[in-house]
This record gives structure tokens, C-alpha cells and sequence, in this order.
């Protein structure tokens, strides 16, 4: 354990090497919600609504919404990995008596860690403004976070499955871009899924993208109950991708021939 | 003279082109499923603003149809950003990795240079698709006697709107000589550009509308040559267009001559 402690201080180190991009982060996702503000906002100017959502309550989802982009897509993940597998890189870490998943994880927090600190004061001034709108209390707010652990690594498993695909294909930037776009607009980063067509709305309620964004937002503002249901499908969800990334690494470490180095 | 250094221009570009077409094909079912992730994230676009007017008639002002109009210019205007110069990848790329050296001492225009040093071909797909949802919304065209003068001074905003979004590229991208990871540099004008992708007119504050017309000309890259398809011909905003372009061309490129005075190497 204390191995994966030094890698996650490392991450930290690393992070704070390049602090223009947070900022750069923060920046561009406090512009796209500004529009998607306005956008907001004039519809209901216009006397329509969305759905059974009132204004505030779209605009609160998706302040909650670039809150979870900030967090837990911060990193590219298949392409960190992608690369790392492409240019030889990993030979590195499976010559060290560590395992290269959980090596990357704590890589992860600690990068997600030093962003926490910024963004999380901004979070808690939204909630703070937004007490007077939704019935935010405690116990919500530990069931968003129970829920955001299990999108962090529902979304991390995922894109680490994409990324290892590297030992089959070879490179994986299409594949990458293509799981980006469908599962960004299929989890409820364009708009929440129950704004969907019915057919689309049943068929995202099996499918496991719906805990990486519509999830923590619908437990956090009231729009869902938390249920031992909902709980144990999105962690039966993370142990599936968990168990799947294990295995593809195991065929496809047997089949890769390390070049570039 | 001046013909002869413009043919040189034009064959350096399609040689550029070329070798990025190769590079990708290097990986030919990485290309492929680079150019369906392309079609997937337009057909997800349209599907989002058909959700949208499930709930509503119209967003202010512009039908379905008319939105759809902006969409696709906004997608025609990335197409071609992407296909023709990558959105300016080569700039920081070169920087991150110390090459930049290879570009700037080449006996040819730099800026040019680093511009065409990279296209993305699977991006030619956006171009197919923009052209394809202009098919399917010619309900929302004006269609009258002016209509095919109407198409010349889209195409002229067209080529316009490429400049004004170039530029913002270029202003942005060359902050890469003072910052050591350029990688939010990208995020930055994707999302910056991708705002224009929604009707300017949502701006119902005066400020932020002024804001979006001049400082960030957004409304110019899809809003306005749109309006034109729509509603006919305008002339304050036609020359606007093209005053906005020169200046955001003329600025963007001051801006990187001084930024390179401001390079150093990182390969030696």
C-alpha cells in the first residue's frame, strides 16, 4: 500500500506542476455553463418548459453536472493509458512488483485530489445558493458522494478497458473519441435522460451510463430516492467493468510485443 | 511572382494534407472508427436539438428547421477547421515536443507552416454531414428570387466565419510559448467556438450580446451566415463580417510573430 501512497503524492507533485490548466478547465466549464444558462433561460422566457424540470432545477443539474466533469473525466484516461501501452511505456511498471491498474488509479486520485481542492469550494457555494431551491440536506449529500465514487470508477474502468484495447488494436484514439461521445450524451451530460424518448429513457435504465452523470445529479437534488436497488446495481456495474478490465489486461499482456523502446 | 509563391502555398497545403491522410491510414480501423466517432457526435448533436423541440416550437424566434441551419454551419465551419489545419494541433504539439525548431527555420512562412502541419481527415465527415442536414432543412431557407445570391454571400460569411475561428485559434494556441502544458489550450477554443453552435440571438442581455459580436465574434461564425439562408440578405452585417475577419486575421497574426520572438527551444 505504501508503494501506491508515493505514486498518489507523485500525482499531486505532478498536478501542481501545471496549475494553468485547472484553471483553464474551470474556465472553459463555467463558459459552456453560461450558455447552456442562456440557452436555459430563454426557453423558459418563452414560456416553455422542459419536461417536468423547472429552470433552476436544469440549471442546477448541470452545475452539478460540470462539478462531476471537473472530477472525475479530468484525465484522459484510455489515451494516458493507450499511449503508455503503445510507446512501450508499461514495461515499466510490469517489471516492478506493482499492479499497473491499481498504479494508475492512485495516479488518478491524486491528480482528481489537487482538484478537489480548488473545485470543491465553488460546489459548496452553488449548494450554499441553491439551499433555498432544493431540499438539500446531509444525508443526500452522502449519497451523492457514495454515488459519485461509483461513477468515478464506472467512468475509470470504462475508458481503462478502452485504453488497454491498445494491446488488440493497436491505437485506440478512434475508439477512444467515439466511447467519449456516445457515453457523454447517453449519461446525461447534454441533457438529462428522463428528457428522452421513452424508448431511449428504458433502455438507458439497464444500460450502466446512467450512474456516471444522471444518477449523483438525481439522487443530490431530489429527482431520485436512494434505494438499495439503485446502490447495488451501479456497484454490481463497477465490479463487472472492474472484472472485465482484469481480464482483457491478462489476454492482452499475453499477446503484446513491446515496441518503442 | 505573387502567383507562383501562391501556387507554392497551395501545394505545401495539399502535400500537408496528404501526409496526415497517410499517417492516419497507418492505423486504417482507427480511421474508420475516428470517422464514425465524427458521424456519432453530429447525429447526437441533431438528437439533442430534436429532444429540445420536442419541448418547444421555437428558440427564439428560429424553427427547428432554422436551428438545424446554424448547427450545420457551425459543423461545416469545424469540418473544415479540423480537415484543413487540425484546429492548429501542430502549434502546440510542435512546442510540447521541441520540434518547433524543424518548422520556423524552414525558408517559408512560419505561421503557414505550423498551421498545415497537420489535418484531420476523418473530419471530412462533419463537411458530409452539415451537407446533408442542409438537405433535409431547405424548409427553412428563404427561398425567393435572391436565393442563389443569397448562397454566394453565405459561402463569402462561410469563408469569413473560417477566418474569425482560425484566428481565435491562433490567439489562443500561441499562448503555448509561455505555458508548459498546452493541453487546456485545446479545450479552451473548442468550447469557446462551440457556443456558436446555438443561435446568438439566447443572449437576451445587450452586454453579453456585444460581447459575442465583436470581442468573440461567436455570433459571426453561425448565426449570421445562417440568417442570411434564412432571412435574405443584410448589409450592416455582411461588412461587419468581413471587417471582424481582417481584424481578428491582422491581430492573430501580430499576435504570433510576438509570441515567437518569445520562443525558446526546448530540443537542444
Amino acid at each position: 500500500m505504501r508503494k501506491y501512497w508515493v505514486i498518489f503524492k507523485n500525482s499531486i507533485q505532478t498536478a501542481t506542476a501545471y496549475r494553468f490548466n485547472v484553471f483553464a478547465s474551470l474556465f472553459n466549464e463555467l463558459l459552456t455553463l453560461l450558455i447552456l444558462a442562456y440557452l436555459w433561460i430563454s426557453i423558459y422566457h418563452q414560456g416553455n418548459k422542459i419536461g417536468n424540470y423547472s429552470l433552476k432545477g436544469l440549471i442546477i443539474y448541470f452545475v452539478v453536472n460540470k462539478f462531476i466533469n471537473l472530477i472525475i473525466k479530468s484525465l484522459d484516461t484510455a489515451r494516458i493509458v493507450g499511449e503508455e501501452i503503445r510507446e512501450g511505456v508499461i514495461i515499466n511498471y510490469l517489471l516492478k512488483p506493482i499492479n499497473y491498474l491499481n498504479e494508475y488509479i492512485f495516479f488518478n486520485a491524486g491528480y482528481i485530489f489537487y482538484r478537489l481542492i480548488f473545485y470543491i469550494f465553488i460546489f459548496i457555494i452553488v449548494i450554499f445558493f441553491s439551499l433555498g431551491f432544493f431540499d438539500f440536506n446531509l444525508l443526500r449529500i452522502f449519497y451523492f458522494i457514495i454515488f459519485l465514487v461509483i461513477s468515478y470508477f464506472i467512468n475509470l474502468f470504462i475508458f481503462y478497458i478502452i485504453g488497454i484495447s491498445t494491446f488488440y488494436f493497436g491505437f485506440i484514439m478512434g475508439l477512444n473519441y467515439l466511447t467519449q461521445s456516445i457515453i457523454s450524451f447517453l449519461s446525461g451530460a447534454f441533457l438529462p435522460i428522463d428528457l428522452f424518448p421513452s424508448w431511449l429513457y428504458n433502455l438507458m435504465n439497464i444500460l450502466p451510463l446512467k450512474y456516471i452523470i444522471y444518477v449523483p445529479i438525481s439522487i443530490l437534488t431530489g429527482k431520485l430516492n436512494f434505494s438499495i436497488s439503485l446502490l447495488s446495481g451501479g456497484i454490481l456495474w463497477m465490479l463487472f467493468f472492474y472484472e472485465l478490465s482484469i481480464f482483457i489486461f491478462k489476454k492482452g499482456i499475453k499477446k503484446y510485443e513491446a515496441f518503442g523502446i | 511572382m505573387k502567383l507562383l509563391e501562391f501556387k507554392k502555398f497551395i501545394k505545401i497545403w495539399f502535400i500537408g494534407l496528404k501526409i496526415s491522410f497517410m499517417n492516419r491510414m497507418a492505423y486504417k480501423y482507427n480511421f474508420f472508427i475516428m470517422a464514425v466517432g465524427v458521424l456519432a457526435h453530429m447525429i447526437l448533436t441533431i438528437i439533442f436539438v430534436k429532444v429540445l423541440f420536442n419541448f418547444i416550437n421555437n428558440l427564439v424566434g428560429w424553427t427547428y428547421e432554422q436551428a438545424l441551419l446554424v448547427v450545420a454551419t457551425y459543423m461545416m465551419i469545424e469540418g473544415l477547421m479540423w480537415a484543413t489545419c487540425a484546429c492548429l494541433g501542430g502549434l502546440t504539439r510542435n512546442v510540447n515536443m521541441g520540434t518547433l525548431d524543424i518548422i520556423i527555420t524552414k525558408p517559408i512562412d512560419s505561421q503557414f507552416l505550423v498551421s498545415v502541419w497537420r489535418g484531420d481527415p476523418e473530419d471530412w465527415m462533419r463537411v458530409i454531414t452539415a451537407l446533408f442536414i442542409f438537405s433535409q432543412c431547405y424548409k427553412g431557407i428563404n427561398i425567393d428570387s435572391y436565393l442563389f445570391l443569397n448562397i454566394i454571400y453565405y459561402l463569402i460569411l462561410l469563408f469569413n466565419a473560417y477566418i474569425i475561428v482560425y484566428s481565435i485559434n491562433l490567439l489562443v494556441k500561441t499562448l503555448v510559448f509561455w505555458v508548459i502544458d498546452s493541453s487546456a489550450l485545446w479545450t479552451i477554443t473548442e468550447n469557446i467556438t462551440r457556443v456558436s453552435q446555438y443561435s446568438t440571438d439566447i443572449f437576451f442581455h445587450k452586454t453579453v450580446r456585444f460581447l459575442f459580436s465583436t470581442i468573440i465574434p461567436l455570433a459571426f461564425i453561425a448565426t449570421v451566415p445562417a440568417k442570411f439562408l434564412v432571412k435574405g440578405f443584410n448589409l450592416p452585417l455582411f461588412l461587419s463580417s468581413c471587417f471582424l475577419a481582417i481584424i481578428f486575421f491582422v491581430t492573430s497574426r501580430k499576435f504570433w510573430l510576438f509570441g515567437l520572438k518569445h520562443y525558446s527551444s526546448a530540443s537542444s
